[in-house]
């Protein structure tokens, strides 16, 4: 019988816009033997990376702002094959896809840098800003203009389950909106500063944004539990 | 920012326009061509070759002329050819401006006024 390869399940150690502390991560596991196989998804929402057993070895893992963020999960999420091969030919393997990037990595130390242009390296990023920063205003616009009777439909919707419930699914959009500020507010720091020529600053409070995010992610777990839960008890 | 990054063309921008002076090429051969041509002073990765080729043919600059298989090859156009044309008279000018200096052994001569001017440039 075929040896199945030893495989090792990880969440993320920091926010996916954070690229410098990514790709760290990614080599520091490499090292040790483990290489990134795949991202598992619920929805949009990356919820661990998959790694497979490997020779341990000194790589380099690339970050590569992605083109298709509205595209399917299935299938096409990928980088396009003639992208793949693009980069192959100077070095470089496709690895993985997280929500706003194309993981790339090498193990050959002669393979050209994936950036060797900062300038060049902000305008990829630039469009993951201009697209958080419509995400922001479509988010901002529809809790000003709509938040009436969004919050009316909700509350009516929502008053069999409870105010606590009503509660936690409020505060559970806001924080995914705090959320959506910070990346956008790192796109912009990133893109101003590789405008500029120097490197991608390092993401500030960045435990505190992680936490966060996983407040706002079991607060809406919970409050579609509880929901289903209420439904579910008062059937008919 | 972004928008504005091709009001000066950066030096990896500047080796694409020229590769594809030369005539048509996929994109490893406009790498081949920079790290040649500057004896690997400017080497184009992957991405940043990518991300300048997609700039490009949103703004005009080149297009696609053939799909062989996962290879595509492109040619400069006109707006393109502009473009590195008003670079080049940028980087010129720079290079007037400073007094071009030639250290040749011990002596050091000013070129800046007996410098030939490429007429096409300028």
């Amino acid at each position: 019988m075929k040896k199945q390869t030893p495989r090792k399940r990880h969440l993320f150690p920091c926010p996916f816009c954070d690229i410098e502390r990514i790709q760290q991560w990614l080599e520091e596991m490499h090292t040790q033997g483990w290489a990134l196989e795949k991202v598992v998804y619920f929805q949009r929402l990356p919820l661990y990376a998959v790694f497979r057993q490997t020779t341990a070895q000194s790589v380099r893992y690339r970050l590569q702002p992605a083109e298709d963020y509205f595209a399917t999960i299935d299938g096409p999420y990928d980088a396009g094959r003639s992208q793949q091969d693009a980069y192959r030919e100077f070095g470089w393997d496709y690895a993985a896809r997280l929500p706003d990037f194309y993981v790339f990595c090498t193990a050959d130390p002669a393979a050209p840098e994936l950036h060797t242009d900062p300038k060049v390296q902000a305008m990829a990023i630039d469009r993951l800003r201009a697209l958080y920063g419509r995400g922001l205003k479509m988010s901002i616009l529809a809790w000003l203009v709509g938040s009436r009777a969004i919050l009316q439909d909700l509350s009516a919707m929502l008053d069999g389950f409870g105010p606590v419930i009503f509660l936690a699914y409020i505060i559970s959009l806001v924080l995914g909106d705090i959320c959506l500020l910070v990346k956008y507010l790192y796109y912009r720091q990133a893109v101003e500063s590789l405008s500029a020529g120097r490197p991608l600053p390092p993401m500030k409070h960045n435990q505190i944004w992680r936490l966060l995010l996983w407040i706002a992610v079991a607060l809406f777990a919970c409050t579609l539990a509880a929901m289903c839960r209420t439904v579910w008890v008062t059937r008919p | 920012m972004p928008k504005k990054t091709l009001e000066n063309l950066t030096e990896s921008m500047y080796y694409v326009l020229m590769a594809l002076m030369e005539g048509e090429k996929c994109g490893t051969e406009i790498a081949d061509y920079a790290a040649a041509r500057t004896d690997n002073a400017v080497v184009i990765g992957p991405a940043t070759l990518y991300t300048i080729l997609a700039k490009f043919q949103a703004e005009g600059y080149i297009r696609e002329t053939a799909v062989e298989g996962r290879k595509r090859t492109y040619a400069i156009t006109e707006t393109g050819l502009a473009a590195y044309q008003a670079e080049l008279r940028r980087l010129w000018r720079c290079v007037m401006d400073a007094g071009v200096k030639e250290v040749s052994g011990h002596e050091e001569t000013d070129t800046a006024q007996t410098a030939p001017v490429p007429l096409s440039v300028l």
